[in-house]
């Protein structure tokens, strides 16, 4: 079986959320020495990218997406051990969490499964977070990107808060803000000054990597 | 300054350049329905709109699928001189003004008893021999009024030992018992001697015009100063009028003495004007839980001077007293099989009780199960698809409310068309769309919606809402069986409360897996079992101690909080 067959192999067998054969596949490609790499950004992350659109469109739901990020995590078990680090791009760092007030937090949770999926360094700091610790966070680890998320309207102020805080430290401009939720609207990101908006899990990780040059 | 025009009311009015429609539209003291505040995006605040407006926004384009001269009143600035015409919906709520109660004696502690005649011989005032001491003005001008007079027989009212009515003539004595659903409001007018109902009423609530669910009308009132006053006012307004509906021609409002109050704890927290913003926000914490009689005078509310306002208590902020009266109505505490208790709305309230131990939950089902949040959703009001089945050859067949041609799908269309789509395995088990059975259903599925009719159909969208609303219901009973060390196969009997769960077809709730597969009880639908606990409590002192008593016997979980809360969701999203 040679390079290409296998690769598209991994990502035909991710998206039909065949576990077994994914390990399969990953552990044939360190016997035929394919860089880990490749199997990553060739095989793997591809094949999630395409769960993200089945997602999009309405084809899979929750449950399908949260089995492909299983298969995926399971292949990349097998082959993250081989990784040669210095040939991976730096990721985008984000910091992410359901803001102050809400424990509302599956919404969030696929987000960063996709993000994740797609080569992000996600720390996520789970849900009914305080304001003040997305900044802290984001500082500590020099994110690139600050996601807020509520799915309720009484709390989504606290995004406000948030990016008030960051502008009278005048370090507004180091991050890229990310909003999303139920009641969050593209209308709501302009008022309180967030760059991005989206409705859903797959768009986000679209339009990230689209604002960081990565698409 | 410019003007802006309502053509249909012929109403003119001022504004200001950048002032939002709505804002022109509520200072004229009309009403458009936002159901979500204002935050652009449920696009029900239709209006048609011509003159200086600002362009259309992309999100505001989107909502409104280019339809001509049609504005968002939440989204769209005057700009100059603007004409509105308000689109008039029948503003009617088919919704039941009835419930399955069991049976009880009228034993109220609302008394009437004969008092002492005025000794019309003697010097001493007739207080200091009534037995009763006076604790309000309007009393002693009741008895100057019988000192003027002939009378013999003297009546009082007394609650728990208190005089609270005195007179020669006092005929009925009446009670009215109030659900306030976040929709929709029901009331009984009650003989509180015989416990027998004499009228009843309902209508909408009159705050969903500020946010159609909980949080959106708290979130109005978080933004707008008088937010909360004005939502009270609204809520009083409406209260006085279904008194005065309640007691058309017949009676007097004298003679109501008390007034039992059911709804969810952040209805009961609005209609007393106290700002419940800490239960829109983890740890979701109300102001109050316990039962509160307050005077009529505090809240302006036109009974008997000296009767009572009483509010149920509820058991969490999301528990509400409308459960606890929903639990006291059907006897749900004394089931003896593993039973539980499903009110079905915006939000889920879920009880359960295994061997006398009872536990409550509540879950964020959203809307879409009262047909908000879908395509062709509406609520149940005429022209709204209520039912719908396919046959053995395929052939679909609906109802609509009033037999009208169809204009949208309401919430137990929209369970039936769920449920019918499944069972007839156009919906697979992960709720997509099954082509491959396109043909049998006249190629009913395009562009991935189910056609009813040429212009009402549902989208895989649509689907997608609905299993995250029943996949929430279904998750809660779930926890919350487990929580308690029974499973679903062992639950006898499913109690389905609220007005919107009396109109659902038992089969299809669970074909959807609404109640989670397994479940191999009886179903059964209690109506308006909030309104009935109201009724019961205001004839019967023991059932008013009974829902006292359910917050120390009841447990309650947060369910978001917990970890295997997600996994859990995830399964139950299956169809």
């Amino acid at each position: 079986m040679n390079k290409e067959t296998i690769l598209k192999e991994i990502r035909e067998s991710l998206v039909e959320m065949e576990e077994e054969k994914v390990v399969e596949l990953c552990e044939k490609t360190l016997e035929l020495n394919i860089p880990a790499y490749e199997t990553i950004t060739e095989g793997l992350i591809p094949g999630m990218d395409e769960v993200s659109r089945l997602y999009e469109e309405e084809e899979y739901f929750l449950p399908e997406v949260l089995v492909c990020s299983d298969v995926m995590n399971a292949g990349l078990d097998i082959v993250k051990p081989h990784l040669d680090k210095s040939s991976m791009q730096e990721p985008i760092k984000v910091v992410m969490g359901v803001v102050e007030g809400d424990t509302h937090d599956i919404g969030k949770n696929l987000v960063r499964i996709m993000m994740e999926a797609s080569g992000m360094e996600v720390h996520d700091l789970g849900r009914d977070v305080p304001l003040e610790r997305f900044i802290e966070k984001a500082e500590e680890v020099n994110a690139d990107l600050i996601g807020m998320s509520t799915l309720m309207t009484t709390t989504m102020d606290g995004m406000k808060t948030v990016i008030d805080r960051l502008s009278e430290r005048n370090i507004r401009n180091k991050y890229k803000i990310l909003v999303g939720g139920g009641p969050i609207s593209q209308n709501f990101a302009d008022r309180i000054g967030a760059d991005l908006y989206t409705k859903d899990a797959s768009e986000a990780v679209r339009r990230v990597k689209e604002i960081f040059g990565r698409a | 300054m410019i003007q802006v025009h309502f053509i249909n009311e012929n109403k003119s009015m001022e504004a200001e350049v950048g002032e939002r429609l709505i804002d022109c539209i509520r200072r004229a003291g009309l009403v458009v329905e936002a159901p979500c505040n204002c935050i652009g995006i449920c696009g029900k605040c239709r209006v048609r709109a011509w003159g200086a407006l600002s362009p259309p926004s992309p999100a505001e384009q989107k909502l409104l699928m280019g339809q001509d001269g049609i504005r968002l009143a939440c989204l769209a600035l005057v700009r100059g001189d603007v004409e509105i015409e308000l689109f008039h919906g029948k503003n009617e709520l088919k919704t039941i003004n009835w419930g399955y109660t069991v049976e009880v004696e009228a034993n109220n502690s609302i008394q009437k008893v004969e008092l002492p005649k005025i000794d019309r011989k003697s010097p001493i005032p007739y207080e200091e021999y009534i037995g009763y001491p006076i604790e309000s003005m309007h009393l002693y001008e009741k008895i100057g009024r019988m000192e003027k007079g002939q009378g013999e027989r003297i009546f009082g009212i007394i609650s728990e030992n208190r005089l609270i009515d005195i007179g020669e003539d006092l005929k009925e004595m009446l009670g009215i018992a109030v659900d306030i659903g976040t929709t929709g409001i029901s009331a009984y007018l009650l003989d509180l001697e015989t416990g027998e109902v004499l009228n009843k009423v309902s209508c909408l609530n009159p705050q969903a015009q500020y946010g159609g669910d909980v949080l959106t009308r708290i979130s109005y009132c978080k933004e707008n100063e008088d937010g909360s006053r004005r939502l009270k006012e609204l809520m009083i307004d409406c209260m006085n009028e279904i008194v005065m509906k309640l007691l058309s021609n017949q009676y007097h409002r004298d003679a109501v003495y008390q007034m039992m109050i059911a709804g969810n704890t952040t209805m009961l927290h609005l209609l007393v004007g106290i700002d419940s913003m800490t239960i829109a926000k983890a740890p979701y914490r109300p102001v109050f839980l316990k039962k509160i009689d307050i005077k009529p005078k505090e809240l302006s509310i036109e009974i008997n001077k000296g009767g009572i306002i009483t509010l149920l208590p509820s058991a969490s902020g999301y528990v509400g007293a409308d459960i606890l009266a929903g639990i006291a109505a059907t006897d749900f505490d004394e089931k003896k099989d593993t039973s539980i208790f499903i009110d079905i709305g915006t939000n889920g309230e879920i009880v359960a009780i295994v061997n006398g131990r009872m536990a409550a939950t509540s879950t964020a089902a959203g809307p879409a199960l009262e047909g908000m949040n879908i395509a062709c959703g509406c609520r149940a009001e005429a022209g709204a698809i209520d039912s719908f089945y396919i046959d053995e050859g395929y052939q679909i067949h609906y109802s609509t409310i009033g037999d009208l041609p169809p204009k949208g799908i309401c919430g137990s269309g929209l369970i039936d068309i769920a449920g019918a789509l499944v069972k007839k395995e156009i919906i697979l088990p992960n709720g997509k769309f099954n082509l491959d059975i396109n043909d049998r259903i006249d190629g009913r599925l395009r562009d991935k919606k189910f056609y009813i009719t040429d212009t009402v159909y549902i989208s895989q969208r649509d689907i997608r809402q609905i299993q995250l609303a029943k996949g929430a219901i279904a998750t809660g009973v779930t926890m919350l069986l487990k929580e308690m060390g029974v499973s679903i196969a062992e639950v006898k009997e499913a109690v389905i409360a609220g007005a919107f769960g009396y109109h659902l077809n038992p089969d299809n709730i669970q074909e959807i897996g609404l109640i989670p597969k397994g479940f191999k009880g009886k179903v059964s639908f209690v109506g308006n079992s909030s309104v009935e606990g109201a009724r019961l409590a205001l004839i019967n002192k023991d059932v008013l101690n009974k829902i006292s008593s359910f917050r120390n016997k009841m447990e309650v979980l947060e369910l978001s909080m917990k970890d295997e809360f997600q996994s859990c969701f995830v399964k139950e999203l299956k169809f």
